[in-house]
């Protein structure tokens, strides 16, 4: 703590020597930026939101601090930000649980689409389907065959808890392959791993940093990754194209998001700061030891494409009743 | 022994002593401060050993865990607020004592425990690391259910006099439990519109309300006869009797820490509540459990000391994490690309190794720091409660504020203060409602998970032998009393036709 505020200190005194007033935002970010969290530290989001903290923090110059406002499924804290005020030093890391599940399954303080501004991805992740190497399948074109078969109707999924991306990926498959698998929630996507390492549980469809070090251990075999290309992380993993199913492609994205008003060349500079992610080595080894790739958006209007896109894609497959109280 | 050797060289290079001291130094800092848990002060710390040596980095992280389960016990002892959750249980005894000027042997007491404990749970850690990794894949949902069930059989005695009253205690903390989202179909419970609620309550704010808050809204109205609390190393040191009856309760709690430690989603509160509860059972006294007995708090410490030294077995042998403290480590592990697995031990022996090495030497620190502090905590107390209880109450607000930096959490401790406050006055007590609390959302949870998995047939609890035998005992221990009071009361019932109702609350 000492350490960052001294730095964050020095930094301050630094930039107000060096850059002279000029334009009202020319000199962004001209103390340090708090990046919203809206889940707890030490997870998945927290993980890959610390990584792009460090990384902007370098690239313009000014310590991004990260603020863990974890509860109400992330809720609480993107409302935080979406009532924040729109000067670009209060950020959120979003993500698809905050900005497309949530405001689509139930009630939230806040408009997902009208009250922020986009600024780019820093990871899209992709669901890896996965099984236990107890299921008798080593492709997913078996796997089909077998789930859509009375064998599966005694198989059952996993997920961290109704209307995540795990739970929404299983009802997804059950209805494009006609199988009946059960879902199972837990109360977090670690608490299901015991299961499903344990054979308990046959399936489980989430994104890959959960997975990745069971896949290395070969407690669990990965048999597809519903993206429409494979993964740099397991390149020996077929798209589910490439298996058999189409029009099976999820994932979940982690981003930077500021409150809606944020003048256009603040969202560019931090744009610029996230763009560089993909070409910084550290950036790559740190995210690839977690299990992820950074895939920072082309610019902040495709990012904001891309977010109410897939609002209407999740409004759409929550509408099935299997989601629904 | 080539591997222990290993694991101290390593353990004993300079930047790793140094980071194993810093960490045991916070947590017992950490653990001491009411409310402000292992977790917090991990996540607190987490960024700044990603610049470290991920062996230097993982030791100091751990250090902070289990020194925070050290110093935990010292604030249920002294202020009957209990440091961690896991902690809670030895406010029941230690408290008592402390009022009976006693908190310098009690401290004593726990130390040694915690040191025991914890060392037991290291050598079960280095030997049997293999063997208990299978345990906890044993166990699923019936397993799960079923000792749980064994769980509340056990505790069913803890508590007031009143057995009604308790037991409408531990259904009002089950029901306070069900608060937040039904992970099983997304209803909202209780909620009443606060996204903070969502989430459900967490354990620290109701504890601490409960017990903590509570105790000093009723220090205020009565006229204390205080306890002057001598601070000579001779007041300190327990009684030839205290260590008598320390040694078997310190043992069984490391017995319970050992098993509970490696099985996901129980861990330290859990073998602490079962070892209170063993102790309270098998005692020829146990109307004296909750009036200042050793055994209450020298098992459950040797129990919550053993659990969190055995939570790293399978963190880092099958890269589960037990506790979401424990998933914060597998990510500050996984961040310096190093993989929990079975691997682990192969691929990065000198990590391996080098922590468990951490983990002897951390656990003699901490006793050598630990026996010193006694004498300051103890002084603590002389403090007048007009200048010490604020100050322990904005301590609290603190500890609340800091689970999720909101102040929601800090008015939901005042409000279960203000709850605690009540129930006291009306003659409930109180732990009752902390175990149906800790243990209801696990039933709950183990039970409709077993019914889904078992398509709904309930014979899948008695399906896998583990569950079958856990279950049978359960109902041992509700049978057996019955019969044998009956037996016992057979030639007295002859001569008396009164209605033994009340002779069965002990």
């Amino acid at each position: 703590m000492k350490l960052t505020s001294q730095r964050a200190t020095l930094a301050i005194l630094a930039s107000t020597a060096l850059v002279w007033a000029g334009a009202a935002h020319a000199d962004y970010p001209e103390r340090p930026v708090t990046i919203i969290v809206p889940f707890s530290a030490g997870g998945n989001t927290d993980n890959i939101a610390r990584i792009a903290a460090d990384h902007l923090s370098e690239a313009l110059g000014q310590s991004f601090v990260i603020e863990n406002r974890g509860g109400g499924g992330g809720s609480i804290g993107a409302a935080m930000v979406a009532g924040a005020e729109a000067d670009g030093y209060t950020l959120l890391f979003g993500t698809t649980g905050t900005h497309n599940v949530n405001p689509n399954l139930r009630d939230v303080d806040y408009d997902p689409i009208a009250d922020f501004t986009p600024i780019s991805a820093a990871v899209v992740s992709s669901v890896l389907i996965v099984a236990h190497p107890s299921v008798e399948a080593t492709s997913l074109e078996e796997l089909m065959a077998l789930t859509s078969s009375d064998a599966g109707a005694a198989m059952n999924y996993s997920s961290g808890g109704v209307g995540t991306v795990a739970h929404v990926a299983g009802e997804l498959y059950n209805e494009m392959t006609g199988s009946q698998l059960l879902h199972i929630p837990y109360s977090g996507a670690g608490e299901a791993l015991n299961d499903l390492v344990a054979g308990r549980v046959q399936l489980n469809m989430n994104n890959v940093p959960a997975f990745l070090p069971h896949i290395a251990s070969g407690a669990v075999v990965p048999l597809a990754i519903a993206a429409d290309e494979r993964s740099m992380l397991l390149p020996d993993v077929p798209t589910t194209a490439e298996a058999g199913l189409d029009n099976f492609v999820m994932g979940s994205w982690f981003g930077l998001l500021a409150p809606a008003g944020v003048p256009q060349e603040v969202i560019d500079t931090l744009h610029s700061g996230m763009a560089s992610l993909a070409d910084n080595e550290t950036v790559v080894e740190r995210y690839s030891a977690i299990g992820v790739e950074a895939t920072p958006s082309a610019s902040p209007a495709a990012f904001a494409q891309y977010i109410s896109a897939q609002y209407d894609w999740w409004g759409e497959t929550l509408d099935n009743p299997a989601f629904q109280e | 022994m080539d591997n222990l050797i290993l694991g101290l060289s390593t353990a004993l290079l300079p930047a790793n002593l140094l980071a194993c001291f810093a960490g045991v130094l916070l947590g017992t800092a950490i653990g001491v401060i009411p409310g402000i848990g292992a977790m917090a002060a991990i996540a607190l710390i987490l960024p700044l050993t990603f610049s470290l040596d991920p062996t230097t980095g993982i030791v100091m992280l751990a250090g902070v865990y289990y020194g925070a389960e050290y110093g935990g016990s010292t604030a249920s002892i002294l202020l009957n607020l209990p440091g961690t959750p896991s902690n809670a249980i030895t406010c029941l005894d230690g408290y008592p004592m402390a009022q009976q000027g006693r908190a310098g042997v009690a401290l004593f007491i726990t130390t040694v425990a915690s040191f025991i404990g914890g060392s037991i749970g290291i050598v079960v850690l280095t030997l049997l690391t293999p063997l208990i990794v299978d345990v906890g894949l044993a166990f699923g949902p019936a397993e799960y259910f079923a000792l749980i069930l064994l769980c509340f059989v056990a505790v069913s005695g803890v508590g007031g006099a009143d057995r009604r009253k308790n037991f409408v205690m531990i259904l009002l903390g089950g029901l306070v439990s069900t608060v937040g989202i039904d992970i099983y179909d997304g209803t909202y419970r209780y909620t009443f519109g606060f996204h903070e609620l969502i989430d459900g309550l967490s354990l620290v704010p109701v504890a601490m309300g409960l017990f903590g808050l509570s105790e000093i809204i009723c220090s205020v109205r009565q006229s204390h006869e205080r306890v002057k609390h001598k601070v000579t190393m001779r007041s300190m040191l327990p009684t030839r009797d205290d260590w008598r009856r320390m040694v078997w309760p310190i043992l069984r709690g490391a017995g319970f820490g050992c098993f509970f430690g490696p099985l996901p989603g129980t861990g330290p509160s859990v073998a602490a509540l079962s070892s209170y509860a063993t102790e309270r059972r098998i005692s020829d006294r146990p109307e004296d459990f909750g009036t200042g007995r050793v055994e209450g708090i020298a098992g459950p410490e040797a129990s919550n000391n053993a659990a969190v030294q055995t939570a790293f077995i399978p963190t880092l042998s099958l890269g589960i994490p037990g506790t979401p403290t424990m998933a914060i480590m597998i990510g500050a592990l996984m961040i310096h690309g190093i993989v929990p697995g079975p691997m682990l031990i192969q691929s990065e022996p000198e990590l391996f190794w080098g922590l468990v090495a951490s983990f002897w030497i951390g656990n003699l620190l901490l006793l050598i720091l630990n026996i010193p502090l006694i004498g300051v905590w103890v002084s603590l107390l002389n403090i007048p409660y007009r200048l010490l209880y604020p100050s322990i109450v904005v301590l609290i607000c603190i500890g609340a504020y800091s689970i999720s930096n909101a102040v929601f959490d800090v008015a939901l401790m005042l409000l279960f203060g203000l709850l605690g406050y009540l129930l006291r006055s009306r003659g409930f007590a109180l732990a009752p409602m902390l175990i149906g609390f800790v243990l209801m959302p696990m039933l709950e949870e183990n039970l409709r998970r077993g019914m889904l998995m078992g398509r709904g047939d309930p014979v899948y609890f008695f399906s896998s032998p583990i569950a079958a035998t856990i279950l049978a005992i359960a109902a041992l221990l509700v049978v057996a009393p019955i019969f044998g009071s009956v037996l016992r009361r057979r030639p007295r019932d002859e001569g008396s036709a009164k209605l033994p109702f009340n002779e069965d609350d002990a």
